[in-house]
């Protein structure tokens, strides 16, 4: 999977400078300053964070930079904090304090401003007099289809690279006879109403975004009891091109699209040169009636390996060549780790567990690459891999068979043994068959094959190290790892 | 209410925290209207008397009027809970302000005992709390909204108003929509605990604004520009870009013998 490289995402991305555009024109209107679009606007106060060792309780975080990051508390209050570079919470402040009924999420805009969302209403906050707190926060989007008979928030903010910010809704039944859906939506600056990009027939808790665009959606599906489901699609492109029109109110006081056009230039766009989103978009056309992909379950997540826990939440770890999605389960205490593959146009993965924190964690976010903070009820917490623990780090496909990587050499007398290990096929029909395999351990003592018959599409292969500990005598952290084929490759 | 559960910073008021600056008073040039405007309006804006906190919540529908309800009615003709409102309220004040984005407008002053607010989704919402020690004993009766759009009146003031979004400036809310051709920012805050003010901005008006006064509170109703009569103030044109209405918050009645 291509990995880009680690960028400053408050102001790199086309959405944020047309974000900015759509402010300009109605702080114009309410005689609010511009978020210093002016180039006399004084520069923006450094706020300096007292250092604390008590830690505030996090309900959401985005990363602002490698050690600095805005988060949620508990009762809906939007904070800043700082990190070492161990990440070892230096120190904290408020950001607002104005509380939001907002859900578990947050998401960065231009300009030290911040995206969060209740049920009713897709929010940005703005610290329009540079003095370090949020002070002007607007109602970005209140209406989507079928607001008025109750459809609301339920997951979400995220930006994307296009320009867009997306959010989830609750399941509705847009046309007469036809089940309810859930959908993700995007909005861009400009709409009036979010389009919708993605539906589903099960209701969407929470959503994480790749840096290359792999949406991954949890799905809710409570009368299920053996595991939960999650969905990974490729974010589609915008279906209308973006405009910069606002919406409402017209009048004098809201600049003309041209006038905008004129602040994009101040914001940093170059006269005449169009971004690559806007040539994208100029050249595309309108698709008549695209069909509307569908968020179905690509993998399950067993709930043996979550020790029953449903995940709350998740986010996307890159690291060198991949990016692997994280999912916290905070009533089991467990990170459970996927990676994702994508054969033909399907997605599939392997499923293990990543490490078991101290405290339920309620949010995520990668703060570089490869390092994850969490928060929760009792501060902030490092998403380490535990490598002091024993615990299968790898599992994939081989011609030949699976193969797994240990964090630390095997017990070569136990993992060569067939029996020290049960593998199962599972359907798509829930039917479960044993697979036999023959255990094969490579020169490192870290990698073991389990060879196997080449395992049919559309199956779930399931392993349990029954026996298997390390060469020191060290127990596994979780036994139990999945790996999902919906084709072969 | 949210007071006691709102955590507070480290050093949030100590002086090892660089102190926000002031909201900027210099090096603006002539030309820049905007902020000149912005600078001499925002002038009312000093620190209020009384310490305010703003939270957003989910409240128990309370609207009785139809007028109100309309817009919080669910499918099937009931109401339903109020999403998103906004609380202002005092640690020194018995009420709560309670301002619903929908309508645009202050649904009503309630004693803090009366507001049913409901969990949000981050966390476990304050219940709402019973009146502090320094409160004045006696509770202000709800001030509840009825009718129609207190602008509706207005030369203007067409259709729905539509909410734009809010300012929250030294500890002062200011709520900004637009209602026709009206734009509007509405702060408010409390005085003291029984004084409530509300300071109007409407973007260039070109006629006078009429402002319709709670039922039954016009006398307790003074305002910086404009007359009331039966209920209604109306402020000229001249002074209607910035005029701001005081509503004294009555004692509590007294219930009637049984």
């Amino acid at each position: 999977m291509k990995v880009f490289p680690r960028t400053s995402s408050l102001v790199e991305l086309p959405m944020l400078q047309r974000t900015s555009l759509l402010l300009g024109c109605w702080f114009s209107a309410f005689l609010i300053p511009p978020v210093r679009s002016q180039p006399s606007a004084p520069p923006r106060e450094f706020v300096q964070i007292t250092a604390s060792e008590t830690a505030p309780s996090v309900a959401a975080l985005a990363a602002y930079d490698d050690s600095t990051a805005m988060f949620l508390n508990a009762s809906g209050q939007i904070g800043v904090a700082k990190f070492s570079p161990g990440l070892s919470l230096i120190g904290w402040q408020h950001y607002s304090k104005a509380s939001f009924d907002a859900l578990p999420g947050l998401s960065l805009g231009p300009e030290f401003s911040v995206m969060l969302a209740s049920a009713g209403e897709l929010t940005q906050g703005f610290d329009t007099d540079t003095d370090g707190q949020l002070d002007t926060f607007q109602a970005l989007v209140r209406d989507w289809p079928g607001a008025k008979e109750g459809v609301t928030i339920t997951a979400g903010p995220l930006a994307d690279s296009r320009g867009r910010v997306l959010f989830a809704l609750s399941p509705a039944t847009m046309e007469q006879g036809a089940p309810p859906q859930a959908a993700i939506v995007a909005w861009t600056p400009g709409q009036k109403e979010p389009e919708t990009i993605m539906s589903s027939n099960l209701p969407v808790t929470a959503i994480a975004l790749s840096q290359d665009g792999l949406l991954a959606a949890l799905l809710s599906f409570p009368d299920y009891k053996d595991g939960f489901f999650l969905s990974l699609t490729e974010l589609p492109p915008p279906l209308t091109p973006p405009s910069t029109t606002p919406s409402a109110p017209t009048g004098e006081n809201v600049p003309s699209p041209s006038s905008a056009a004129t602040d994009g230039e101040k914001a940093g766009h170059e006269p005449g040169k169009k971004t690559n989103e806007e040539a994208t978009s100029a050249k595309a056309s309108p698709p008549a009636s695209p069909p509307l992909p569908m968020t179905l379950p690509s993998l399950l997540i067993p709930s043996e390996m979550t020790k029953g826990a449903a995940p709350r939440h998740l986010t996307f770890v890159h690291e060198v060549n991949e990016a692997k999605l994280l999912l916290s389960c905070p009533e089991s205490q467990m990170i459970i780790e996927v990676a994702p593959e994508k054969v033909g146009e399907l997605w599939q993965g392997s499923i293990l567990v990543h490490t078991i924190t101290p405290e339920p964690i309620l949010a995520m976010s990668e703060m570089k690459p490869g390092k994850v903070l969490g928060g929760g009820a009792k501060g902030f917490f490092p998403i380490d891999e535990n490598i002091a623990s024993y615990r299968i780090r790898s599992i994939r496909r081989a011609t030949d068979g699976l193969v797994l990587g240990f964090t630390e050499p095997v017990d070569r007398s136990f993992a060569i043994l067939p029996e020290s290990y049960a593998v199962e096929a599972v359907s798509l029909t829930g039917a479960a068959s044993p697979v036999v395999i023959e255990p094969v351990i490579e020169y490192d003592g870290r990698t073991v094959i389990l060879k196997m018959p080449p395992p049919s599409s559309e199956t779930v292969l399931r392993v349990l190290c029954r026996n298997v500990p390390s060469a020191t005598g060290a127990k596994l952290l979780s036994s139990a790892c999945s790996y999902t084929i919906h084709q072969d490759k | 209410m949210e007071g006691q559960t709102q955590e507070t910073a480290p050093g949030a008021s100590g002086s090892q925290t660089t102190p926000p600056p002031a909201v900027p008073t210099a090096e603006v040039t002539s030309s820049d209207t905007v902020e000149q405007d912005f600078l001499k309006i925002d002038s009312f804006l000093t620190d209020p008397p009384l310490p305010l906190s703003l939270s957003r919540k989910t409240c128990e529908n309370f609207l009785t009027d139809k007028d109100l309800l309309q817009a919080h009615l669910d499918t099937g003709g009931s109401p339903r809970p109020l999403p998103g409102i906004f609380v202002i309220e005092s640690p020194s004040a018995a009420c709560q302000i309670i301002w619903d984005p929908q309508t645009c407008r202050m649904l009503g002053v309630l004693s803090k005992s009366e507001a049913r607010m409901t969990t949000s989704p981050v966390g476990k919402a304050p219940a709402a709390a019973a009146p502090s020690a320094a409160a004045p004993s006696a509770t202000p009766p709800p001030l509840t909204a009825s009718g129609p759009h207190p602008l509706r009146r207005s030369t203007g003031a067409y259709g729905d108003p539509v909410y734009f979004g809010f300012r929250w400036l030294h500890g002062r809310p200011g709520f900004l929509y637009t209602i026709g051709s009206l734009i509007v920012e509405e702060w408010i805050w409390l005085e003291d605990p029984t004084l409530l003010r509300q300071h109007f901005r409407i973007r260039s008006p070109e006629s006078d604004v009429i402002v319709l006064l709670p039922t039954g509170w016009s006398d307790e109703v003074t305002a910086t520009a404009g007359t009331i009569k039966e209920g209604v103030l109306t402020v000229p044109a001249a002074n209607a870009a910035e005029f701001a209405i005081t509503t004294r918050l009555k004692p509590a009645p007294v219930p009637p013998a049984p």
